[in-house]
């Protein structure tokens, strides 16, 4: 489900009035928590990222629910929200945890993007997400192709998707040798003149690609010039 | 922020009959110093309210602003029954200037507080000067993260030891 578009098409007219009227007061409320009750006005920007925040929270929950629809039109929204928040909370903590199996799991690479967002981007990221104000933010330098990625989720979902899929390749590169890898790189890498280390590639892909051409999985590649 | 969210503010939130209400029932402690409201001021009022926080981009959960200037100013030795209304609108605009000039950095009380003081002891009385250099001055603190971001004396201090050292050089020159 998709914020509060997708909120209110589940809505007759006057029920959308309703949630909107108790959104609005919702969000008076975090105004007036994320200034501590010092100041009664805010940027607009600001108020707009509190409310997209407090939307993303609510469909977070909806989407766990099996009848969101009424849901929406039973329950307080501010529960919504606050249960929401603490499953916000909740994926904050199994993204770390998937991020130190993602660790475990590494590819052996020099790929600079694949080891820049294994190693710090995303943990930067954890770092600084802030679900009570920026639940919807994807503030994140992660550099690293996928090969399957949905961009579009937001937020917490969005990384602990991306970690999920970057476990599933690494799974799938670990049947390969850590030379093999580097080879289809370097020989990528060549191919289009670049430094390999610097291409923003997806080492499945490359591999996939290299198999397709019809050689054997773990066949002797031509080895750098430099080694 | 998108306009159905201000409209939607600007509705719900304002609740402005209550808020015209709420401005004239301080017409009470004002009167003491000869200074009242009509219902068509305080609507005024919030009207100007409403055009400067979208003037300055800004979303303002209740109308208690107004409340808070008039109760600050309603003893100004500057502010008389004549020009009462016209100097709380432009108080009203200089107040949401400055919450975007300080970067939020100052609290809504904290800011009060400094324009009455400036009002009534720096710039006796002239709107102008409070806005164009004693919120410029403070908001300019408050940017570079000067520790005692409500003491306006440094520059004139530094002005006048300017002033000082150059006379001196006069001075010595005319020796």
């Amino acid at each position: 489900m998709d914020s509060n578009t997708s909120l209110a098409s589940f809505l007759h007219p006057e029920e959308v009035a309703a949630v909107q009227a108790r959104l609005m007061q919702m969000l008076s409320e975090e105004i007036l928590y994320y200034t501590n009750g010092k100041s009664s006005s805010v940027p607009a920007e600001a108020a707009q990222s509190l409310l997209e925040s407090m939307l993303y929270c609510i469909t977070a929950y909806l989407d766990t629910l099996p009848e969101p629809q009424s849901a929406l039109k039973t329950r307080d929204l501010g529960e919504l929200y606050q249960n929401g928040l603490n499953l916000v909370k909740q994926y904050i903590e199994d993204a770390k945890k998937l991020l130190k199996e993602v660790k475990a799991t590494r590819v052996q690479t020099d790929l600079i993007a694949y080891n820049n967002t294994v190693d710090s981007a995303i943990d930067e990221f954890l770092q600084c997400y802030n679900p009570r104000f920026e639940a919807q933010s994807t503030t994140a330098l992660i550099d690293y192709p996928l090969s399957k990625d949905d961009m579009s989720i937001t937020g917490i979902l969005y990384i602990l998707n991306y970690l999920t899929q970057l476990k599933k390749e690494n799974a799938f590169c670990a049947k390969y040798s850590k030379n093999h890898i580097r080879a289809l790189l370097f020989s990528h890498g060549a191919k289009y003149h670049l430094d390999y280390r610097e291409m923003l590639v997806n080492i499945p892909e490359i591999i996939l690609e290299h198999e397709k051409t019809g050689e054997p999985k773990d066949s002797p590649v031509k080895t750098p010039y430099y080694e | 922020m998108n306009n159905s969210l201000l409209s939607l503010f600007s509705v719900n939130m304002l609740a402005e009959q209550s808020a015209v209400a709420e401005i004239i029932e301080l017409n009470e402690k004002t009167e003491q110093h000869g200074l009242t409201l009509t219902p068509a001021d305080a609507a005024a009022l919030m009207q100007t309210r409403t055009e400067m926080l979208n003037a300055n981009g800004r979303v303002e959960v209740g109308s208690g602003t107004i409340g808070k200037l008039i109760d600050a100013f309603c003893d100004s030795s500057f502010i008389n029954q004549r020009d009462y209304t016209a100097i709380m609108h432009e108080l009203l605009e200089i107040f949401y200037y400055a919450k975007n000039e300080t970067l939020n950095l100052i609290s809504d009380d904290e800011l009060i507080e400094f324009m009455k003081d400036a009002f009534e002891n720096r710039v006796m009385g002239s709107l102008e000067l409070l806005k164009g250099r004693e919120i410029e001055k403070l908001a300019d603190n408050l940017r570079r993260g000067v520790h005692e971001y409500r003491n306006m004396e440094y520059e004139e201090e530094a002005e006048e030891d300017e002033e000082d050292q150059y006379d001196g050089e006069e001075f010595k020159d005319g020796q």
